[in-house]
């Protein structure tokens, strides 16, 4: 296979490939081209989450558990706390 | 145990998606794929959704992953799939990729690469070293031409096997050998233009 291959006409090929590839990653090395510092980890869980609708990664109790067990505990809730407001606030409507 | 067998064990964690073994991947390969968009595309927040974009896709497709290369492979291929499909999208919206490229570490115009744009140097040997001469061979990185600087960023930053790259690019094992003497050429002679000097 040759130059050719990628259509294009051919350069001058007046150094080999070896001193070529030899002076190229010398002066890689010497600039110490280094792999850059990022996080995705948590962009990606991100993502994730959102698309599977939370099924993975998952990050808190509502997400965790189904929507219908979410619902059902939430309504159990509000049961709960309308009933205690009722109970303590029904003596005092009677005194009036 | 091999790391043949470590890898497959690995993959079928992965193909069950487990949560733990995915996080293990996104650490294992983020700087690689990262670094790899950040000087295909150009710009720090592109390569970044890229690179999540990336994981997202792996994490999705883990399932049709056969291993019939090796998983780094694969992983690089659906990096450098979307990485041409993001070029051409920002090509269409007339987006300059290279007016805000930021070099891995500290960001370092080119300007402050000292006489570098004059082709002068009064001494060479101290410019040869440190962030200077990084952003000088990072710059001339991206203004090669997208087909020699992925083959480039393969074989030279990521040392990886002529088979690998082959697999990666679809393209066949003379050709990458040809474009990677190219854009060596293309980079060694981009980098003594800045440097004003012959190297090597």
């Amino acid at each position: 296979m040759t130059d050719k291959d990628d259509g294009r006409p051919p350069e001058p090929q007046a150094e080999s490939e070896e001193s070529t590839q030899e002076s190229v990653r010398s002066i890689l090395r010497r600039a110490k081209i280094r792999r850059p510092e990022v996080d995705l980890l948590t962009g990606v869980q991100r993502r994730i989450r959102e698309r599977s609708r939370g099924r993975f990664y998952a990050d808190g109790w509502s997400r965790r558990t189904s929507p219908t067990s979410t619902y059902i505990v939430t309504s159990l809730l509000m049961l709960v706390i309308l009933s205690l407001v009722y109970f303590v606030l029904l003596p005092s409507v009677r005194l009036q | 145990m091999s790391g043949f067998d470590d890898e497959t064990r690995f993959i079928e964690r992965l193909r069950a998606r487990d949560e733990r073994a995915f996080n293990e991947l996104v650490k294992q390969y983020e700087r690689r794929i990262f670094g790899l968009l950040l000087r295909m595309i150009g710009r720090r927040d592109e390569a970044e959704d890229l690179a999540q974009e990336v994981f997202v896709q792996v994490f999705k497709a883990i399932g049709t992953f056969r291993g019939e290369a090796k998983l780094s492979t694969w992983i690089f291929r659906i990096a450098m799939n979307l990485s041409k499909n993001r070029t051409k999208y920002l090509a269409r919206r007339r987006t300059d990729s290279q007016d805000h490229f930021a070099g891995p570490g500290e960001e370092v115009p080119i300007h402050r690469a000292r006489n570098s744009n004059m082709g002068i140097i009064d001494r060479p040997d101290e410019l040869l070293s440190g962030v200077e001469l990084e952003a000088i061979v990072e710059r001339s990185i991206a203004e090669l031409e997208p087909e020699f600087r992925e083959v480039l960023i393969l074989r030279d930053v990521e040392e990886m096997s002529y088979e690998e790259i082959a697999e990666i690019t679809g393209l066949a094992d003379g050709t990458v050998k040809s474009r990677i003497h190219r854009a060596r050429l293309q980079l060694k002679q981009a980098v003594e233009l800045a440097l004003g000097e012959k190297i090597g």
